[in-house]
């Protein structure tokens, strides 16, 4: 699903974000991706659904060389690809109910449809009574969790989590996980990226280290 | 059916827009409708213009003043010649006291002036109708050079100069019309972009949150698009009204002039007020299609 062939990125001439990255993640697979903070498990995300560029090296997904893709069709991708941002990236100004609905709003899927799979993906996160409520009217772990309704309500090819559970308590960030197990059984592509030891632990999935900008175990 | 709710949503969004920041968008519909109403007061005053001209053309006068002393068979005679020429269409014989009466109907205030005089000032005249057509004006000249100095007649008068200097006139009229219409459409067009470009700036991030869950182009630009559209519709519609108003007030004002003119004053045409307001949402189409241009978007 993710092929990642000698990727570099730098920001700036001092130091790289990423360098030389080899790595592959299978087509239905769950994995982790681990270091500590700014080891470029961030930026290695925004590659793959090309909010970044790498500055050198190839990044395909399900195939397609996102590195080279036009621009025209990086919505396209994106919309294959379902996204936890780790500061959430909702529309503060739409409700929690709009803000799932709108990633099928702008597929042009009918209204009442856009409202019945948003309350699904929000009950199946736990939040389906703050359907109406504005995002900065809820907690931290909430915004989180609205967050990762909307990665999964189109029933993305591949999840893309960043730091997923950071800002929920343990029980909650249990049924999280149990969430995106649920997901990957019905063949989405999971990369979780979290410096969560525990929770990598108790999951026995696949784990891909970095460290400073490299592959440090795979 | 994905693409009307697309619109939909676009027009929801910009409506949204408008009335959040209401003040705004008041300002840039206040300049569209000011460059729009200049621009349309000057067509309907070249239009009026016009008219007159084209109406004046269409039937070339030249008119004999005859002398208050010439006796009755001259100016039969005179008049007879006159029906013969070639060209000729219609020869009137107008009586001094005919004249007087015209004077009257003409010009209500002054009705008293020849009782003032305590004489009648006009003198009688035969009004020759030239027939319509591209040899009209030379007909007219030779009449002129012909029956100036002929026994009865004391003065010509042939307005035709004056028609070529009025066409110019109107032409005048259009064109500083179209400069000063032209300058403050621009400016319209640059408030709008300004104003739009605001709106970007001030909701950039939740553009960018669209852009990252799929959002297309298009679809991100759409509601910009359309802001810009229905300010410059508004606008457009403000100046219409606003030019409705002006118009009214004129021709309360001055029927006199309508008398002069021969005919009343004429609006705006449906085409013309139509392509007023339709340009407005033109202009706003530009002006946010500028500020988008110059955006990341």
């Amino acid at each position: 699903m993710i092929q990642a062939f000698h990727v570099a990125k730098q920001y700036d001439r001092e130091s790289s974000a990423l360098a030389d990255v080899t790595l592959h993640v299978k087509k239905g697979e769950f994995c982790f991706l681990t270091g500590p903070s700014g080891a470029g498990k961030t930026t290695f995300l925004k590659l793959v659904f090309r909010e970044e560029v790498p500055s050198s090296g190839q990044i395909l997904v399900a195939g397609r060389n996102v590195t080279a893709i036009p621009e025209a069709q990086i919505p396209e991708l994106r919309r294959q690809v379902g996204v936890v941002f780790q500061d959430f990236k909702l529309l503060k100004r739409r409700t929690v109910l709009e803000n799932v609905a709108f990633v099928l709003r702008i597929l042009g899927v009918p209204i009442k449809e856009q409202k019945r799979r948003a309350f699904g993906a929000l009950k199946a996160v736990g939040l389906h009574h703050k359907l109406h409520a504005f995002p900065l009217q809820l907690s931290g772990g909430e915004q989180q969790r609205v967050a990762i309704a909307r990665a999964l309500i189109n029933e993305p090819m591949l999840l893309l989590a960043d730091e997923p559970t950071g800002n929920l308590d343990p029980e909650m960030a249990a049924e999280i996980m149990k969430l995106f197990e649920e997901v990957n059984s019905r063949g989405t592509t999971v990369l979780v990226a979290t410096h969560d030891r525990e929770m990598i632990q108790r999951s026995g999935r696949r784990v891909i280290t970095l460290e400073r900008g490299r592959v440090a175990s795979q | 059916m994905a693409w009307l709710r697309a619109l939909v949503y676009f027009v929801e969004e910009a409506l949204l827009s408008l009335w959040r920041s209401r003040l705004v968008h008041a300002l840039s519909v206040a300049t569209i409708a000011v460059s729009l109403f200049v621009l349309g007061a000057f067509l309907t005053l070249a239009g009026n213009l016009d008219g007159v001209v084209e109406r004046w053309t269409r039937q070339i006068q030249v008119v004999f003043y005859v002398e208050d002393a010439a006796p009755e068979e001259v100016l039969r005679s005179l008049e007879a010649r006159l029906k013969a020429e070639p060209g000729v269409a219609e020869v009137d014989r107008v009586t001094r006291a005919q004249a007087l009466e015209r004077f009257r109907a003409l010009f209500r205030e002054l009705a008293t002036l020849p009782e003032d005089l305590r004489e009648n000032p006009f003198p009688g005249s035969l009004e020759v109708t030239l027939q319509p057509g591209a040899a009209a004006r030379e007909d007219a000249l030779r009449l002129v050079e012909r029956y100036r100095e002929a026994p009865g007649v004391e003065d010509v008068l042939f307005d035709l100069l004056w028609i070529e200097r009025l066409s110019t006139a109107v032409r005048l009229v259009r064109g500083v019309g179209a400069l000063l219409g032209g300058v403050l459409v621009l400016a319209g067009v640059f408030t709008i972009s300004n104003v739009i470009r605001l709106t970007v700036y001030a909701r950039q991030d939740e553009l960018d949150i669209m852009r990252l869950v799929g959002a297309t182009r298009a679809y991100i630009r759409g509601p910009f698009l359309v802001e810009g559209m229905l300010q410059g519709l508004l606008g457009g519609l403000v100046s219409l009204a606003l030019l409705g108003l002006a118009f009214r007030f004129v021709t309360r004002e001055s029927e006199a002039i309508a008398g002069l003119l021969g005919r009343p004053l004429a609006f705006l045409s449906a085409e013309a007020a139509l392509v007023l307001v339709l340009g407005g949402a033109m202009l706003g189409l530009v002006g946010s299609l500028v500020s988008l241009g110059r955006s990341r978007l």
